[in-house]
């Protein structure tokens, strides 16, 4: 439904519809820069206005070459973005090429971490989850950025490992290999720092 | 399975993240805004399948190309009419003969009358199946002058002549290409309708106005196939006589052929000398026709001077060293 609605929206402001933007942006713009800086990392957090401004202003320029076939409208928008976080990325050195692509599953040694306390709304668990959060940022400016990439992609914007692989222009065994590998680290990272928050 | 598990607790820390709550600045946002309006307001491009592949229908041209067409065709006009266009290739260029075949020169008195009757509309570009291409562009040519001897018609013409080069009113009956080229356009654009019109009252010579028309107006001496091609019309061949056939000469053939020699060697046509008067001295050739001299020729400076019995004299350039050889060719006559 919101997928029928984002195609109409793009459809209409392609015909020349400048409210029709305004809504779309209004639907994605707060995800797409999120999604860009935390991409993009603490580091190169001053290019993320840049990179946010240059992906919509690619949209704007590509509306009429625009179908809604294929992928859905968020995931093209995604998928923009990404492609210029990359770029800026590369420029700027700080991009770490991933190396394991392999075909090899890599996998966590011995079981996730089960501290986690059930995500509810007492405070204690709030301060919790809040800090939790400013840590898996960390741990995500820990992990390469083709990795990084899909686990905010899979896991925030809700892409299947298929949806992966076609937008960012992988094998699925690719894309499903980076994936397992990041989560794995996160979860390796979260637990270092969690278990005291955790037996809370 | 196309798919992995999300893992619930990292997704529920990305909820809870510091910058979930982050968006856009507001100045980003304004402008990216801003530039989707802007881009909005502008019209939809064709797209490539539909777009027309030619301008604009004909019916559309509109007056311009009305008027351009108009214009074309009277700049085409304007051309065609002062100045027909000239030869396509060298060949096309290369001076005629001289003196036409025999076949040809030798016209029967009907159609010669024929002819004459005809010669005025030879200005128009009436094509002649047994002619060459060429022939029908030099019959729209206008002539340099009438023959030597057509009085009434150089009368008639004086108007017209009198706006023509010096060059032009040489007695050149029959006209050269470098020649007619020398003319330039004024000349053509000049004389041929005034000379076509006059052409069928001036019975005595009527003007040369094509090379069909031309050997039935030169001599015998000029009709002769011994005649050379580039020759020019000598003046001794409308020398007045009872005739202008080289049987004529009472001095015998050794004459003709000594004149036919002159004509072959003279580099040029022969052109008035309206400043120069019979030489005292005895001349070197003269001409006799019906017991009294047609015509007086000296051979002097690398030119051959030719004056009739009535004072009017012509000169023509002789070829380098040909001179000398006239002279020791000269026929016994009378003097």
């Amino acid at each position: 439904m919101d997928e029928e609605l984002d195609d109409a929206l793009m459809r209409a402001f392609a015909a020349g519809d400048g409210d029709a933007f305004e809504r779309l942006y209004a639907r994605h713009q707060a995800a797409l820069y999120r999604f860009v800086r935390r991409l993009l990392g603490p580091a190169a957090a001053a290019q993320a206005d840049e990179v946010f401004q240059d992906t919509w202003l690619r949209l704007i320029q590509a509306r009429h070459g625009w179908r809604p076939q294929g992928a859905a409208f968020r995931t093209w928008l995604f998928t923009l973005a990404h492609h210029r976080a990359v770029d800026c990325l590369r420029k700027s050195g700080r991009e770490i090429s991933v190396e394991v692509d392999d075909g090899e599953t890599w996998e966590p040694a011995g079981h996730p971490w089960a501290g986690w306390p059930a995500p509810g709304a007492a405070a204690e668990d709030q301060a919790f989850w809040r800090a939790a959060g400013q840590r898996l940022l960390d741990c995500l400016e820990g992990l390469p950025a083709a990795q990084r990439a899909v686990f905010l992609l899979h896991h925030e914007d809700g892409l299947t490992v298929d949806e992966l692989a076609r937008a960012l222009e992988l094998g699925f065994e690719t894309a499903k290999t980076r994936l397992r590998y990041a989560m794995s680290k996160l979860r390796a990272c979260m637990g270092a720092y969690l278990p005291a928050g955790g037996a809370s | 399975m196309s798919d992995i598990a999300r893992d619930e607790h990292l997704r529920a820390a990305l909820r809870h993240a510091p910058d979930a709550a982050l968006a856009a600045p507001e100045p980003v946002s304004a402008q990216i805004l801003a530039a989707a309006h802007r881009a909005a307001a502008e019209p939809a491009p064709v797209a490539p399948g539909r777009r027309r592949w030619w301008p604009l229908p004909v019916w559309r041209l509109g007056a311009s190309g009305a008027l351009a067409s108009v214009l074309l065709a009277g700049v085409v006009g304007l051309l065609w009419h002062e100045a027909p266009p000239g030869p396509a290739s060298e060949d096309d260029a290369a001076p005629p003969p001289a003196a036409a075949p025999a076949g040809r020169a030798m016209v029967p008195p009907a159609a010669k009358a024929q002819q004459e009757a005809t010669a005025p509309m030879a200005a128009q570009p009436v094509p002649a199946p047994t002619e060459p291409a060429h022939t029908s562009r030099l019959a729209r040519t206008p002539p340099q002058t009438p023959a030597p001897g057509a009085a009434g018609a150089t009368a008639a013409l004086e108007p017209a002549a009198a706006a023509v080069p010096r060059t032009a009113a040489s007695p050149a009956p029959i006209p050269q290409a470098p020649a007619l080229d020398a003319a330039g356009p004024t000349q053509a654009a000049q004389l041929p309708r005034a000379v076509a019109a006059e052409g069928s009252a001036a019975t005595a010579s009527p003007p040369a106005l094509s090379r069909r028309e031309t050997p039935s107006r030169a001599p015998a001496l000029a009709e002769s196939p011994a005649a050379p091609p580039a020759a020019p019309k000598p003046p001794w061949a409308d020398a007045p006589g009872p005739s202008s056939g080289a049987a004529d000469l009472e001095a015998g053939d050794a004459a003709a052929a000594w004149l036919r020699e002159l004509a072959r060697q003279t580099s040029g046509p022969w052109r008035d000398a309206v400043d120069k008067v019979p030489p005292p001295e005895p001349a070197d050739f003269v001409l006799s026709r019906g017991g009294a001299a047609a015509g007086r020729l000296w051979l002097r400076d690398g030119q051959a001077l030719w004056c009739d019995a009535a004072g009017r004299c012509q000169l023509a350039p002789l070829r380098p060293g040909a001179e000398a050889a006239l002279r020791q060719g000269l026929p016994p006559q009378p003097r």
